[in-house]
């Protein structure tokens, strides 16, 4: 797979993926290890909106994916809308997220995709997404 | 947690907010390179941390019902921005409504409940 960063247009310090492990078709798997370090890290756990950018840049990693495949850099994405998003727990710093991204849909720019986040199997977070993005 | 970096809070009132935006915060550095546009999950917690000054209590957004980003927001054309905030208690949680624009035009609607953490 392709380096994060040829993948998506976000740059430090508000990259929240750190590599993608699979992609097909309709499907991607991201990874992101929560340093101490991280934007979104407060009292040694990552808060709400890191887990939301962290979905949210899944799915642009997803996408990025099939531009770096038409060797085009990554199209700037942003969050259209977030729909029964559920956050069981804030992950502890060195917690390991695993990410799944579903596509859903997508016409006309705009991709609906549901995303679920697990660390060692047990859930995270989970969300429905609609990301528009800029040609 | 972005209190002072992101926004700076200039007005207060019981449901009604006015901040500025901060267009030096460092999040710009990244969204993105040359293009500073604010990330919707500090919009997101922002809100959270005006409810929490609201109630005098930590919370935690264990449900968002909906979120829904239908301006984008640039601290270059937006200096200030409005908040409303609707909070409702229901048993150890708050279920709010909650909007960011300026004045009458809505950039960003929140609905959910928040657990309070302990």
């Amino acid at each position: 797979m392709p380096d994060i960063k040829q993948l998506i247009p976000q740059r430090d310090p508000i990259v929240e993926v750190d590599e993608l492990l699979e992609a097909s078709e309709t499907e991607a798997v991201t990874r992101l290890t929560v340093r101490e370090d991280n934007y979104f890290v407060h009292s040694g756990v990552l808060q709400e909106p890191g887990l939301i950018e962290h979905m949210a840049q899944s799915a642009a990693a997803f996408a990025g994916n099939a531009t770096f495949l038409r060797n085009e850099p990554p199209h700037l994405g942003f969050i259209g809308e977030i729909k029964r998003c559920c956050i069981m727990q804030l992950p502890i710093v060195g917690s390991v997220m695993t990410t799944t991204v579903s596509l859903v849909s997508e016409i006309a720019g705009v991709s609906l995709v549901k995303i679920a986040i697990a660390c060692d199997s047990n859930p995270v977070a989970e969300c429905q997404m609609k990301i528009f993005l800029k040609e | 947690m972005l209190e002072n970096s992101f926004y700076k809070i200039k007005e207060c009132s019981e449901n009604h907010f006015t901040i500025a935006l901060l267009p030096d915060c460092d999040v710009y550095r990244g969204h993105f390179p040359g293009e500073p546009i604010s990330p919707g999950v500090c919009s997101i917690q922002m809100v959270k941390e005006l409810m929490e000054r609201q109630i005098g209590k930590s919370l935690m957004l264990t449900d968002i019902k909906q979120a829904r980003f239908t301006t984008l927001i640039t601290p270059v054309q937006h200096h200030t921005l409005d908040i409303n905030l609707e909070l409702m208690p229901i048993d150890g949680a708050y279920t709010y409504r909650a909007t960011v624009g300026q004045g009458e035009n809505i950039f960003v609607e929140l609905k959910g409940t928040a657990s309070v953490v302990q």
